[in-house]
């Protein structure tokens, strides 16, 4: 469905023009839908001019942008909080890594870094991790030896590992919560709140005794063993188990030329065991009481989302975007906040794992007394979903903002171009969805999204985390 | 359709080191002021198939006055309720609903004034939830409601994002802070044209719509705040670091969120939202010969106004150091130096930027050196922002993990302050500093979002062509210059000293002891 298809239906132009106290001119007030915008709907194009792939069968892409004089490289690597046998192995590596490479130790690399301005940040999911580098360009080549050093050569060494299991360090810093009040208990007092917390609260429930549990236990940290977190690293940091993004001000042959001096000869042992992850089957709607000694109720709704076919992510996409999807003009933030100033925000959030489930929640927060308020509008607006369908201009509104606003946005510079081709290229083995992704959207029906909602959705196996007075 | 591949081909033709620039900040930005006052500031990205658009308008918490603190963030928030052309069904039948509102206000305020010394606030700050009235005013605000409540039949939630996220627009945001108010949006950039008829619209047509339920967001987003830990003890800092200027204040009191009217939000839009009082800032794939006619179709129209009041108070020089004990049960121990220091347009300012840094590396190493744990948290902020065109502070804060420490933390903190202003910190330090300020900038400069809110916000602050001597400045800076600025700023009569600890051995609990004499009905 094209936009010059659509906006007909939208009916006829609104053309005002007032009269401005200003001799000779007027202000223009013709209705944005009749601006003539209808041409542009953003689309890939040949994206094999990107890829590379070294000897050892380590894929990337490269994008030159010599907007500023920086360089940043990124790793997107198959393994994740999910993908260890035991609790705390893959954030252990997480912390080595942030730690560089064992050859330079922790002080040498924390200065080298200083010294060539560079930055660090690691990402880990369940089934994913992200390291991305970046780097003044006329640090390039010494940037590049760090980057694959911190990769390759993770330091882990008991010095590590003690830092990782103190107090306050990156291991140890899981909080261990009280067990919540249920149904209409008020729950243990916290000493702190936070809608983030909420969130925390959530997924330690929703992932409680999965593959996907991120919390790490005092008996975790004791258990926890270097060999464990060697063996990790050995089996899922190998070159055909990741996608390299490079981008940044270079010329294409001499950053390529860097990329194989540092990792082609990186040998392939055997190919990691990617599992799968189990589904979760939540049991009937519970909910999770804590009190927190603060001005606002934080409230986490949701429940877990399965594994979603990539064909199938833009209606849910679409979907999200009209009941909650993190904007000023969604259903929940114009029915919360526009209408009844109840809360500063409400939103739905879809969280999509690779090999296993993720989850759907609604998030929203606000001062004690409207909290029931909150909670039977997101219940409300979820059943609209289900039992109505949506208006033509709101699935205008949706597909315009997910193509020529989201999807456009992640191709925004040569940075976001690189990280896009690979973070779907490591994610799917091929970046067919993504080019396909603009005409999935287009093709999405009001009929569709009311089927994701009834698929996606289910307002009887809700976890509320409800945290507050 | 428009292809990434266009982006690409053009970028991958030029080879690395061949861009000739003059200056590694070079910003090649034009300008053009219209007749009215406007100011169209471009910066070109002719390969960026976007366009970052931002427009500011001089005025923020500056302008408010005591009683109404907050006032230009509500603003901000009833300038997103719709015009006459979008936000309604009809605005022709609503039209009158509104001016009834209006009407009906101007009777209560009138209520208000006659019966002030009635409902004048006598008590302290445990009574401060007493909200007294009279029967009148508390029927003529039913009298509002209801009229609100008629117009809501008309009302066309959302539209002023609606259209511009239908037509690709992102990172749609507005923010209010002290000296600016800006609206956002990054749309492809054959529809900039949007930006301009939405923007120009919004800022002379804006109907102030669902006043109430806006109000009480206001008190969500304070709520917000007030439950960061932090929040009340930098508070109090500033205000004990400030002792008349505006930019020390917070966003709004409690008490002053029911103080907003119509009347005064609409006097602050009469009087700043006007072209000469305005800039308009593109970054992206926009050509500046296009883009002064364009923007001359939607705001040439309007006339110039009188020239908006300046703020002209004067942070008086401190004569003596100032010391504050905060005590909280939740809140880290932690100790803090703050230092008056100089606006944006000021030629010191710049260098700030630098010794706060060098600051910062000194002072992890002189808490490791003394066995102390604890972090440093270096920065320039006053309430959200950091760079000002007024004078603000710079702030040196030491988070401890043991109150024990804090004497100990002091002593650090103050002898290493001392050292930047008698000895020259190394060319080694000087030079990491440096480079990590350059990499900082360009990886802004990357963004073409966060670049134009940089040039708008200099142009707020002091002027646009100020940005890149800014940026030299701070490369330039030597290890002299930092001593002359520690030796001038950072000395002890210009210096306020915050400590927090945990609560007083044997205190009595302040509120129990305020309830317990205010009786009944204190408190929220």
């Amino acid at each position: 469905m094209k936009l010059v298809a659509v906006a007909p239906r939208l009916g006829l132009a609104l053309v005002f023009v007032l009269i401005a106290p200003f001799p000779g001119r007027a202000q223009v007030f013709h209705h944005p839908r009749d601006m003539g915008f209808g041409d542009s709907r953003f689309g890939i194009g040949n994206t094999a001019m990107f890829r590379f792939q070294l000897e050892n069968g380590l894929p990337g892409f490269v994008v030159p942008d010599l907007t500023v004089p920086l360089i940043q490289l990124t790793a997107f690597v198959r393994a994740g909080r999910g993908d260890d046998d035991h609790q705390g192995v893959a954030e252990m590596l997480v912390a080595a890594m942030r730690r560089g490479p064992c050859w330079m130790g922790a002080s040498g690399f924390r200065q080298a870094m200083n010294r060539m301005a560079a930055t660090l940040e690691i990402h880990m999911t369940a089934d994913l991790t992200e390291i991305s580098f970046n780097v003044p360009a006329e640090h390039a080549e010494q940037g590049m030896r760090v980057f694959s050093g911190i990769i390759r050569e993770p330091c882990l060494d008991r010095e590590g590992l003690e830092a990782f299991r103190r107090p306050g360090g990156e291991g140890g810093g899981t909080p261990a919560f009280p067990p919540p009040g249920t149904g209409n208990e008020p729950g243990p007092l916290l000493r702190d709140g936070s809608l983030q917390l909420a969130v925390d609260l959530f997924h330690a429930k929703l992932f409680e005794g999965h593959r996907y549990d991120d919390v790490i236990t005092e008996q975790d940290l004791t258990d926890l063993a270097l060999d464990d977190v060697e063996d990790f690293h050995r089996e899922f940091f190998t070159p055909t188990n990741m996608v390299l993004a490079v981008s940044g001000a270079f010329e294409r042959r001499r950053i390529l030329q860097q990329v194989d001096q540092r990792f082609a000869d990186w040998e392939e042992r055997r190919p990691p065991r990617l599992r799968n992850a189990s589904r979760i089957e939540t049991p009937p709607r519970q909910t999770l009481r804590y009190r927190a000694g603060k001005l606002q109720t934080w409230i986490v709704i949701g429940h877990e989302l399965p594994r979603v076919n990539p064909r199938d992510i833009p209606v849910l996409q679409v979907m999200n975007y009209i009941l909650g999807g993190g904007h000023f003009d969604t259903r929940l933030f114009r029915e919360v906040r526009d209408k009844r100033g109840l809360a500063n925000d409400a939103s739905g959030f879809l969280e999509f794992n690779v090999r296993g489930p993720g989850s759907y929640t609604f998030r929203t927060y606000g001062r004690h007394e409207v909290a029931q308020q909150l909670i039977d509008i997101i219940y409300a607006e979820i059943d609209r979903m289900q039992n109505e369908l949506v208006s033509e201009e709101e699935l205008f509104v949706a597909k315009g903002a997910l193509i020529d606003g989201d999807f456009a946005m992640r191709f925004e510079n040569g940075v976001t171009t690189a990280r896009t081709l690979a973070e779907e290229f490591v994610r799917y083995g091929t970046l067919d969805h993504l080019i396909r992704y603009p005409d999935r959207v287009d093709d999405v029906s009001a009929e569709d999204v009311r089927r994701a909602a009834q698929r996606y959705l289910d307002p009887e196996r809700m976890v509320e985390v409800i945290m507050g007075r | 359709m428009l292809v990434i591949v266009v982006l690409a081909a053009s970028l991958s033709l030029t080879q690395p080191g061949t861009a000739q620039q003059p200056s590694p900040f070079d910003l090649p930005i034009q300008e053009h002021v219209y007749p009215n006052g406007l100011r169209l500031l471009v910066l070109e990205r002719r390969d960026d198939l976007r366009v970052a658009a931002k427009i500011f308008t001089d005025m923020g918490g500056l302008n408010e006055v005591p009683g109404e603190l907050g006032a230009a963030h509500y603003l901000e928030h009833l300038m997103f309720k719709g015009t006459r052309t979008l936000g309604t069904t009809d605005w022709d039948a609503e039209a009158p609903l509104v001016e009834r509102i209006n009407t009906t206000e101007a009777k209560l305020i009138a209520e208000l004034n006659r019966a002030r010394n009635d409902i004048q606030e006598r008590g302290v700050f445990h009574d401060y939830s007493h909200a007294r009235s009279t029967p009148r005013a508390d029927s003529l605000r039913a009298e509002i409601a209801a009229l609100d409540s008629a117009v809501s039949q008309f009302r066309d939630h959302g539209a002023m994002m609606r259209w511009y996220q239908a037509f690709g627009g992102t990172r749609l945001t507005a923010s209010t802070e002290q000296e600016y108010m800006k609206f956002d949006i990054n749309l492809p950039r054959s529809r900039v044209a949007l930006f301009l008829r939405v923007e120009a619209d919004r800022m002379r047509n804006s109907v102030f719509r669902e006043f109430d339920q806006e109000r009480m967001i206001l008190v969500e987003q304070r709520y917000g705040d007030l439950n960061r830990l932090t929040t009340p003890y930098y508070e109090q800092m500033n205000a004990v670091v400030g002792v008349v200027h505006p930019v020390f204040w917070p966003e709004g009191f409690a008490t002053d969120f029911s103080q907003y009217t119509r009347k005064f939000q609409r006097e602050l839009y009469d009087r700043y939202f006007v072209p000469n009082n305005t800039t308009i800032v593109l970054v992206g794939g926009v050509r500046f010969e296009a883009m002064v006619p364009l923007v001359d179709e939607y705001f040439g129209w309007m006339p110039r106004a009188p020239e908006p009041p300046r703020v002209q108070v004067v942070e008086p020089e401190p004569a003596a150091e100032r010391r504050l004990i905060f005590r909280s049960s939740d809140l880290a121990p932690r100790v803090e130096a703050r230092f008056l220091m100089p606006g944006v347009g000021h030629p010191d300012r710049p260098l700030f930027d630098v010794i706060l840094a060098v600051a910062e590396s000194m002072l992890k190493d002189a808490l490791a050196a003394a066995g102390i744990e604890g972090r440093v948290n270096a920065n320039t902020r006053v309430v959200h922002t950091t760079r000002f065109g007024v004078p603000a502070s710079l702030n040196l804060e030491l988070i401890l993990r043991d109150e024990a420490d804090v004497e100990a933390a002091e002593t650090v903190l103050l002898a290493t302050i001392n050292h930047l202003a008698t000895s020259p910190v190394t060319e080694e330090l000087l030079g990491i500093v440096k480079g990590q300020l350059k990499a900082d900038w360009y990886r802004t400069a990357l963004n073409a979002d966060r670049l134009a809110f940089e040039i708008g916000h200099f142009e707020t602050m002091d002027s646009w062509r100020a940005l890149q001597p800014y940026l030299e400045a701070r490369d330039a800076a030597s290890a002299r210059d930092l001593m002359r600025l520690a030796r001038r700023y950072l000395v002890a009569e210009n210096r306020t000293i915050g400590v927090v600890l945990g609560p007083e051995q044997g205190s009595v609990d302040a509120t129990s002891a305020a309830g317990a004499g205010a009786g009944a009905g204190a408190g929220r």
